[in-house]
């Protein structure tokens, strides 16, 4: 805690927010409220190792033409936050509390898209200290001081993934239905000699349920600064990494 | 508070493309009638007394005319078959106990490779049941006809027995 310590004034200006027009992004970023401005930062007292980062991690994104954009600064919140959207609402959660993360074993599930666009990044040496995800979840089905719940935000199967898993359960079905026809059928040349007891029935199994609609959730990553905290919770620096559909 | 950084996000991440789905009902049934299959069958082989798969009918017995060379014929044939089925359903009986393994006796999301084992692993089981019962098929109908050829022998050679005697006895008197 240095509270008393001298303003710092952030000199690199934050890149373009227009390159995010996608998807529901804009409502997220305007919900989440932060502090973006390179006057309102200097308000906050932060360390000069974490504005040296910053300053090198917006250069770097730009160097390398990462889709990192610098979004404000804000405290790097315990629990779900909620925050209203305009047709949906949103809980920005720490990733080490997810309950989709911890339901894998506390491993990530992302796209292969994704997944390539964040090993890009940490390629060029960029590391951030925490990562927070943002969840899209219907509109008044999370109020403030409810946490986010799996049931929530848990995505459906891969689409394609089940198109194919649900090919291959036809073609099982159709093996042996086909086998149980051949048994009957032979056994029905035996003059009824021997009882047509191995009849296979086997149904079509439903295909996964997949929701119709799917949300999107945005991957944060921050620069923490412990030496401000606000309300106990580390004051952090915040940049858009990555965003996705689930049915993408 | 704990936080996790993006090297230790990706080195634990995974890919929802490729995440692990549960088999489907119909495949779950084959995988339990592939296992039944491959347990019988393999059963089959292992106690049966080992001179029950040299056995031949013979002319002059049950069997009559060229029904003894046909049933002659499939047992040829199942023999030379027999031992190739078994190597087919021992492995096939191992692919299917690594299914049901992994999956946690079905219960469990596995990777897409099993489900594609899982149906490819119904192949050999159902051409398993398909040959035993085209040859047990076979073989019952060759009895069946067997068998009813012997009911009108006897029937007609009772009929003439008892013809001769009724007009034996109509004679006498």
């Amino acid at each position: 805690m240095n509270k008393q310590r001298s303003f710092q004034t952030i000199s690199v200006e934050a890149p373009q927010r227009q390159t995010l027009a996608q998807g529901r992004y804009p409502d997220m970023v305007q919900a989440l409220a932060m502090r973006s401005s390179t006057h309102e930062m200097s308000l906050f007292p932060f360390h000069p190792t974490t504005i040296r980062r910053h300053e090198w991690t917006l250069a770097t994104a730009e160097r390398h033409r990462l889709p990192v954009v610098f979004i404000g600064c804000a405290p790097a919140n315990e629990g779900t936050k909620v925050f209203k959207g305009v047709e949906t609402d949103w809980g920005l959660i720490n990733i080490a509390e997810d309950p989709h993360y911890l339901d894998q074993d506390r491993r990530a599930v992302m796209p292969l898209r994704v997944q390539h666009e964040l090993r890009t990044i940490a390629r060029t040496g960029m590391d951030f200290e925490a990562i927070y995800i943002a969840h899209e979840v219907e509109k008044h089905s999370l109020v403030p001081g409810q946490s986010l719940t799996l049931e929530m935000i848990a995505p459906p199967a891969p689409e394609d993934f089940t198109k194919r898993s649900s090919m291959l359960n036809v073609a099982a079905d159709g093996i042996w239905s086909g086998i149980g026809k051949i048994i009957t059928g032979t056994l029905r040349l035996g003059a009824n000699a021997l009882s047509a007891g191995a009849s296979v029935s086997a149904g079509v199994a439903s295909g996964f349920s997949s929701s119709a609609y799917s949300y999107d959730p945005i991957i944060f990553g921050l620069h923490i600064d412990r030496s401000v905290q606000i309300e106990g919770c580390p004051l952090a620096l915040w940049y858009y990494l990555a965003s996705w559909t689930w049915e993408a | 508070m704990e936080f996790i950084s993006l090297s230790q996000l990706l080195r634990g991440s995974r890919v929802y493309e490729r995440l692990p789905q549960p088999l489907q009902d119909a495949l779950k049934r084959s995988v339990w009638y592939t296992l039944i299959t491959e347990i019988a069958a393999l059963s089959l082989f292992i106690f049966l007394p080992n001179h029950i798969w040299w056995t031949h009918v013979q002319p002059g017995g049950f069997f009559l005319g060229p029904s003894v060379d046909i049933t002659n014929a499939m047992l040829d044939i199942a023999v030379v078959v027999l031992p190739y089925l078994m190597v087919i359903n021992l492995f096939n009986l191992f692919l299917t106990l690594s299914i049901l393994t992994v999956s946690l006796l079905l219960m469990g999301p596995v990777h897409e490779p099993f489900h594609w084992l899982a149906t490819a692993n119904a192949l050999p089981a159902g051409l398993n049941i398909v040959l035993t019962t085209i040859t047990v098929g076979f073989l019952a109908i060759i009895v069946i006809i067997n068998a009813i050829i012997w009911v009108i022998i006897i029937t007609v050679a009772i009929s003439l027995i008892f013809g001769a005697l009724m007009a034996l006895f109509s004679s006498s008197r």
